[in-house]
């Protein structure tokens, strides 16, 4: 049985809220890649897949943190373009592993921020098409011109979207309390739609319709609490 | 489509994978179309996303306000996978490939094949919540109809188990362990309570586990450290025997009121009746099973399946449908040889190379444990097939790499199938199809870290006749796939390994694939064998 230990939380890990959404995430350390991952006790531990312990060159574990601040800054956006191509979730998320994995591998530590996201864009991309090739070949697929569009528009509008993402706290508060409940069961990870339509006693249509009108409410709620903002 | 609340519906269609190709379509060309569309769709996604990301507050199970929901299940994805023929690659797709390629400065080549394993590619293990409250650990004897899906080893959650005749034990979270007799109806509530609605049980509550309840119909039991006995008689009295140690007896729905409260000692043993009217009458230990005892049933038990298992086995050695059969006997004589059976009961010698040999499905039987990274065993089989059908009783202890092999051929040829697990439980038959098209056909989720440590007959079928992938688990059919338009030809297995790769390809990573459990019988049949006949192998092979 693998040995659990807790993770250390400097400063640097501090900003990563460990959530069951994100475990399985990329964290750096010690000069170590790990992931984020939680044991058998439900408490975190960490799994190193790559990168020397301890020994690291001042430099070396200089260019660790660079690259987690990047990654780190850049990954809510990379998540969403990965799902904007593929749609599914959970896809995403492998996709978004081996997106993590290809990007730490080939870092460069001389990419300032920009490029660093072209790269990162383009690394996702790749990974989301070769996934795609793969594993939803029956599946029809956005174009490489639209993936294009797509990406470039995540990546002008990324204050925007992280705005509304910071809103949302508040908007779902200001729900029913139904709407919430449902939210809270439906958003569970690894939740069956299906499944949870049944035990509901609806049909997964009126669920998904459900979620979607929830999804639209909070749509027009994060823009008028974004505007608020520009106004007060 | 200026409509923006059809345009949202459409998004919602692809998103809840709903939508058709069609649909989809119609999506891109919106989204090339119109900024603002882009816009709106990102946002959507971005509010759906950054849903799923928001953390925990409420119980995780869905509350009172939603009618009556029972908790949710947390083991399947949540999203419909897309699965179905294969077919996409146009001239764009390959320029945006190679563009990224030339951005990235990487050997293409190399990331071109990796990137076609991409498919082989593990989710991650979620988050595993256990809901079970005992272990099932030896039963004798079983007859009903629920009890044939109960596994020795498996893990019990609350709620009913009913069944005809036979012994179960149960070893409870709690540190109780219960030996139960049918025909018996028992609701097993918590790790530490369970209602005996008929039957007999004897459980044996050591000082941890003390405060251990069982509520009759006409009495509720609480246990103070001991060894008791409960019986519920056909005329609906309840006797409660004490061997050691003492319990505590209290109207049923009394809440345990103190008023009701009597103590038994060992020695004690009384009959309670339908009115709560109780009497002492004379002990009878013997009558009810002890753990030991069962034991040595189960053991008895287990010798005649082994033997009905042996009458099979030598059946097959006259089956000509079968290219090979390693029934994992340990050869005494030369214990680093498994043994195996070709076509026309021609002997194949398999090379042991690290494994070590242990117990079976049954413990007079053997099998050979793969745990270590070296540990396999080297076969070779000759001939080419139509179609195959992989057969195996394992018992997988941990899924710790990214693929578990059952039998993989060397490398990755065309038509040289890889029979393996991924780390997600999946069971997986990876075909080279000709002109590139490697393609997994999968099973998901057999495994999880409940199936851990249980023997189960895993049966994969490649039928090239009715162009379909077949995967058994335990007898019954669990996916049934159709086959990929690129395949084709005959498939071959040459030279292989068992619980391990030889010869893996560079672009494979991380390469090592060593199996973590035991196999204890493995056969490649040449032909489709049809439901029936992997129900039958999993019947008389079942431990």
């Amino acid at each position: 049985m693998k040995a659990c230990t807790n993770l250390g939380r400097s400063s640097l890990e501090k900003a990563i809220a460990v959530t069951p959404e994100n475990e399985g995430d990329a964290l750096i350390k010690n000069g170590g890649f790990y992931w984020i991952s939680f044991g058998k006790c439900g408490n975190l531990v960490e799994r190193r897949v790559g990168g020397a312990y301890g020994s690291m060159q001042k430099s070396d574990r200089e260019q660790h943190d660079q690259f987690l601040r990047l990654f780190m800054e850049h990954e809510e956006m990379l998540r969403l373009f990965v799902r904007s191509l593929l749609f599914n979730m959970e896809e995403s998320r492998e996709v978004m592993q081996e997106v993590a994995i290809v990007l730490w591998r080939k870092f460069d530590g001389s990419l300032d921020n920009a490029s660093f996201r072209r790269w990162a864009f383009g690394v996702a991309r790749m990974e989301a098409l070769a996934f795609r090739r793969d594993r939803a070949r029956d599946r029809h697929l956005f174009g490489d011109d639209v993936a294009e569009l797509l990406g470039r528009t995540i990546q002008d509008e990324s204050s925007g979207l992280e705005c509304e993402r910071n809103a949302l706290e508040t908007c779902v508060r200001k729900l029913r309390p139904d709407q919430q409940d449902l939210l809270q069961s439906a958003y569970q990870p690894g939740v069956n739609l299906k499944g949870l339509a049944q035990k509901l006693g609806w049909t997964s249509m009126t669920l998904y319709k459900k979620l979607h009108r929830i999804r639209l409410q909070l749509m027009d709620c994060t823009q008028r609490e974004m505007a608020a903002e520009e106004y007060s | 489509m200026n409509n923006r609340n059809a345009r949202l519906e459409l998004m919602r269609r692809c998103l809840d994978a709903e939508a058709t190709n069609e649909e989809l379509a119609q999506l891109e060309e919106l989204l090339r179309a119109d900024a603002e569309v882009r816009r709106e769709y990102l946002r959507y996604l971005n509010i759906e996303s950054a849903l799923a990301a928001l953390p925990d507050k409420r119980e995780p199970v869905a509350g009172p306000r939603i009618h009556g929901a029972a908790p949710l299940p947390t083991r399947e994805s949540r999203w419909p996978r897309f699965l179905g023929p294969a077919g996409w690659l146009t001239a764009a797709a390959m320029l945006l490939f190679s563009s990224v390629l030339t951005l990235q400065t990487v050997n293409r080549e190399r990331d071109e094949a990796r990137s076609q394993m991409i498919g082989e590619i593990i989710a991650r293990p979620a988050a595993v919540r256990d809901r079970g409250v005992a272990v099932l650990t030896r039963t004798a004897g079983l007859q009903g109809a629920a009890s044939a899906n109960w596994q020795i080893g498996g893990t019990i959650p609350p709620g009913l188990m009913k069944w005809d005749s036979g012994l179960l034990q149960l070893e409870f979270y709690g540190g109780a362990t219960v030996v139960a007799e049918g025909p018996a109806e028992i609701e097993i509530l918590d790790e530490s309570r369970v209602v005996c609605k008929s039957g007999r049980i004897r459980a044996r509550v050591p000082e941890p586990a003390r405060g251990f309840a069982v509520v009759a119909p006409t009495v509720e039991l609480v246990d103070l450290g001991t060894d008791f006995g409960l019986d519920i008689l056909d005329n609906g009295s309840v006797e409660v025997h004490v061997f050691d140690g003492a319990v505590e007896l209290f109207d049923v729905e009394s809440n345990r009121d103190l008023a009701t409260r009597r103590q038994l000692n060992a020695g004690d043993a009384v009959s309670v009746d339908r009115d709560g009217a109780s009497k002492p009458i004379a002990s009878r230990n013997a009558d009810f099973v002890t753990p030991g005892r069962l034991n040595l049933m189960s053991d008895v038990h287990q010798q005649k399946t082994h033997r009905d298992w042996q009458a099979f086995r030598d059946s097959l050695q006259d089956d000509p449908r079968v290219v090979a059969y390693f029934p994992f006997e340990r050869n005494a004589s030369d214990d680093r040889v498994l043994t195996g059976y070709g076509r026309n009961g021609d002997v194949i010698e398999g090379a042991i190379v690290g494994c070590e040999w242990t117990h079976g499905r049954w413990s007079s039987k053997s099998s050979l444990q793969f745990k270590r990274p070296g540990d396999r065993v080297r076969i070779t089989v000759q001939g080419e097939f139509e179609s195959l059908t992989y057969s195996t009783w394992v018992r997988v202890d941990g899924l710790d790499r990214m693929h578990s092999s059952l039998l993989l051929t060397d490398g990755f040829r065309e038509n040289a199938p890889h029979w393996q697990i991924r780390r997600d439980g999946n069971l997986v038959l990876g075909v080279q199809h000709p002109g590139n098209n490697a393609f997994n056909y999968q099973a998901r989720s057999i495994f999880d870290a409940f199936r851990l440590g249980q023997w189960m007959h895993l049966v994969t079928v490649y039928d090239a006749g009715r162009s379909l992938v077949k995967h058994y688990v335990n007898g019954e059919l669990v996916r049934k796939q159709r086959l990929k338009s690129s395949a084709g030809g005959l498939l071959e297995i040459g030279n292989a390994t068992i619980g391990n790769w030889s010869e893996p390809e560079q672009h494979h990573q991380p390469g090592i694939r060593n199996l973590n459990g035991c196999i204890d019988e493995l056969i490649v049949f040449g032909e489709v064998l049809d439901g029936e006949e992997v129900r039958h192998i999993h019947e008389v092979g079942r431990p």
